[in-house]
């Protein structure tokens, strides 16, 4: 049977996580997105929680706090697949993608342990360089989940 | 926060400090919300899914 880990990291060696994922990366822009999320997480301003299926890290997602409206929030600060697994069903894990597995986490979790101590009210997303397609996938995986549109920038909310 | 990717740099931007009335209005509204995700994430019960705490990165090979 197929094994899913989830690693839990609040300090990364930095060039030991970039070079496992670098043929993984598409781009300049994801790597300077993945490097400036790694130097936060060492900074104490983010947690990530990567995915394992038999050992091979395929996926991260990067949360912490903010607040909109005053309402406390967890904020997805990026949400990474690697290159081979974006967009794909996973057959063995009732065909759901990565993506949806670590959010589904975040979620079921990860927030409503938050929740026993504090209030939370929202889980936030925001779809980098407004990036349409992104926002819908984020729309369609999370049926109540709404956009909010302020200052040019949209970002997607979800209550929880 | 999140990031923004704009002209080559990273900025970390904040979740917007002002609201417009109608946003605010939908914040609210939304906030008496309830929501049960039990049925929309019931799979992750049955993935067995094993959780590490690690305060050092040192599994990667």
């Amino acid at each position: 049977m197929m094994q899913l880990n989830i690693i839990k990291l609040n300090k990364i060696d930095k060039v030991t996580f970039l070079n496992y994922f670098k043929n993984e990366i598409q781009n300049n822009r994801e790597y300077d997105l993945i490097k400036k999320l790694v130097n936060d997480c060492n900074k104490g301003k983010n947690t990530i929680y990567i995915l394992e299926i038999n050992n091979k890290k395929v996926a991260f997602i990067g949360v912490s706090f903010d607040r909109i409206n005053d309402y406390p929030s967890v904020s997805v600060e990026y949400l990474f697949v690697i290159k081979s697994l974006r967009g794909k069903k996973l057959k063995n894990f009732y065909n759901k993608k990565s993506s949806e597995i670590l959010l589904g986490y975040v979620i079921k979790e990860i927030i409503p342990k938050i929740k026993e101590y504090i209030a939370i009210k929202y889980l936030t997303l925001y779809p980098d360089m407004q990036n349409q397609k992104l926002a819908n996938y984020y729309l369609s995986l999370l049926p109540s989940a709404f956009k909010l549109k302020e200052n040019k920038e949209t970002w997607i909310l979800l209550k929880v | 926060m999140a990031y923004k990717w704009e002209n080559g740099k990273i900025k970390r931007i904040s979740l917007p400090k002002k609201l417009s009335k109608k946003n605010q209005k939908l914040l609210e509204k939304m906030a008496e919300m309830e929501v049960n995700y039990d049925e929309s994430f019931s799979f992750l019960k049955k993935l067995n899914i094993k959780v590490y705490d690690a305060t050092e990165y040192n599994k990667i090979k």
